[in-house]
């Protein structure tokens, strides 16, 4: 009886707390789905998702995996299949025009009015949606170095990325949707940018982040979504890959390095080595690694980060699996 | 919705200049050239009664070629100012809605707080203002130039006349700004669809006297229900005009039902 009422007890609790992180998510995604007009398979299937205040997601996949019809269907220019989704509350397809007063989107293909001047095209949205604070936006427009005089057609493809950011960020909104953002910015402005995104962090704004630069989605997000063939295959912290991603160390000894002894251990693969130097990648327990040093003059020891790329192919392998 | 309909002028300002004073000036050509033709009337009219019905209706709904309205009919209202209307209308039909979606513009647009309907109804109206400002300068052209040869029609009939000729071409721009609100990718397939019915209703309306078993599906057509001469000699039946701005709003209805729940390319 007292295990009944105790798991009973841990019930309520659970769905409470799955309740509370359904209402606090600023964007939620409930088994939404979608289908291209008679295409046998779903370009998106049964996605859920949440993404929560101040968060930053991070959304992988390959070409055609679904990124930018989950992106399109959040902004209801495409309409879902199946399921539903919420942007701060609001019904993306219901309520669309309230969501969008609490949006900034960026498009992966930048599209603006050529004829129009950066500054004519950035009057032109704000009249569309008016600005909180109209200092922020010049205040943007600065630190961009943006070029708001030209037309918009006259500007390379840098130039325009940085007006399209503009646009995206200028009217503060608390839900930012933003596919591939970097693109076309030189080293400068995307270090400009990953700042950008830390402030509106900071003022808990929350960031949906599709991109393909896996340097850049480690450096900005919080959390990273993979997915393929329009199924969500995985969803991580960044401090959660961290952990499962293999370690790779470069070692320097001052004798003959022990590669037999290495080659013993498990979940340890050297990927290169010479009669002093080796690189090994392990994943799991480091302490059989660390023992095998011990017995060693080790010259030089570096860890190098973890790198997403490949726990993306793992990702990706173990669903073609 | 107002500074979508502004800027949508704006970004058409050369457009709109140049069809107005293009148009304007065949207008003013046409007009302006009448008195030689008035003084040679009779001679030519009976030169041209010889030619068969079937020609003479391809030319104008009506048989008196050289009187003022007949010459007015023939030589522009009711085959010449259609078509340019309907090259006008057609053109900014097919374009209104569907060059942002193929730019990838109209995305813009909808990322803002603003509601497909309402993105619909500004470029509807954008269309209409382009329209208003060619037809008013064609008619002011006309008016002007009538009063200085002495063409004597009412000034108030050559305005309805030129707001009849631009009701029916708008007949094919609502067609086709129907067609791309609808279907993604639909521009190429709005102008020909479009154009083809704008060709085919003249074609068959005109000739439908002649050629008997036209007579029915001519009914069916926005020509059918266009009589610019009668309109130039002030026996316009209104009732016609209600039937092109029926068919008109029908179109746009249709178009703001389908445009709300399509997705966009």
């Amino acid at each position: 009886m007292t295990q009944a009422l105790y798991g009973w007890v841990n019930l309520r609790l659970l769905c409470n707390r799955l309740i509370m992180n359904t209402a606090n998510a600023m964007i939620a995604l409930d088994k939404l789905s979608k289908r291209y007009g008679r295409a046998p398979q779903l370009a998106l299937n049964k996605v859920s998702l949440q993404v929560h205040e101040g968060e930053v997601y991070g959304f992988l996949g390959a070409n055609g995996a679904g990124k930018s019809t989950t992106i399109r269907t959040l902004l209801n220019f495409i309409q879902p299949t199946g399921g539903s989704a919420t942007i701060m509350g609001h019904d993306i397809v219901q309520d669309t025009v309230v969501v969008k007063r609490h949006v900034g989107y960026l498009a992966g293909e930048v599209a603006l009015y050529g004829n129009m001047t950066g500054k004519q095209f950035l009057d032109y949205m704000a009249e569309l949606q008016p600005l909180k604070h109209k200092d922020y936006a010049e205040g943007l427009a600065r630190r961009f170095d943006a070029n708001l005089q030209a037309p918009i057609k006259e500007l390379s493809k840098g130039n325009r990325q940085k007006i399209a950011l503009i646009q995206a960020f200028m009217h503060e909104p608390g839900v930012l949707i933003l596919d591939e953002p970097t693109s076309g910015l030189d080293p400068l402005m995307q270090e400009e940018f990953f700042k950008l995104v830390n402030e509106t962090r900071e003022r808990k704004a929350c960031m949906f982040i599709s991109s393909h630069n896996f340097s850049e989605v480690q450096r900005m997000c919080d959390r990273i979504g993979f997915i393929r063939e329009g199924k969500l295959v995985a969803e991580q912290t960044l401090a959660d890959l961290a952990d499962q991603a293999s370690h790779t160390f470069k070692i320097t000894f001052h004798d003959a390095a022990p590669l037999a002894d290495l080659k013993k251990l498990d979940s340890a693969k050297i990927t290169a080595h010479s009669e002093h130097h080796l690189t090994i990648s392990i994943r799991g327990e480091l302490q059989p690694l660390f023992a095998i040093l011990a017995r060693h003059r080790v010259l030089q020891f570096e860890q190098q980060e973890v790198n997403l790329e490949q726990q993306f192919l793992r990702f990706y392998r173990k669903a073609a699996k | 919705m107002i500074p979508i309909l502004t800027r949508t002028l704006w970004q058409r300002r050369w457009y709109i200049l140049w069809w107005s004073v293009g148009v304007a000036a065949y207008m003013a050509l046409v007009v302006g050239v009448y008195p030689p033709f008035r003084d040679q009337a009779a001679t030519l009219n009976h030169t041209f009664s010889s030619l068969p019905q079937a020609a003479k209706s391809l030319i104008a709904d009506t048989n008196n070629f050289f009187s003022p309205e007949g010459y007015l009919s023939a030589n522009a209202y009711y085959l010449m100012l259609p078509i340019i209307f309907g090259i006008v209308c057609i053109g900014l039909g097919s374009s209104l809605l569907a060059r942002d979606e193929q730019d990838h513009t109209l995305e813009l647009l909808l990322s803002r707080p603003v509601s497909r309907g309402r993105v619909l109804v500004a470029r509807a109206l954008a269309g209409l203002c382009i329209l208003a400002v060619i037809a008013l300068s064609t008619s002011a052209a006309t008016m002007v130039l009538a009063w200085l040869v002495k063409l004597h029609i009412p000034l108030a009939w050559l305005a309805e006349a030129t707001v009849m000729s631009a009701g029916l071409a708008l007949i094919f721009g609502a067609l086709a700004f129907m067609f791309t609100a609808l279907g993604r990718g639909a521009r190429a397939a709005s102008v020909g669809i479009a154009t083809l019915l704008l060709f085919a209703s003249y074609l068959f309306t005109s000739l439908s006297g002649t050629v008997h078993w036209l007579s029915w599906p001519a009914k069916l057509l926005p020509y059918n229900y266009y009589h610019p001469t009668d309109v130039l000699a002030g026996k316009g039946n209104w009732n016609e005009a209600i039937i092109i701005l029926v068919v008109v709003i029908l179109f746009g209805a249709v178009s703001y039902i389908g445009f709300r729940r399509r997705d966009i390319s």
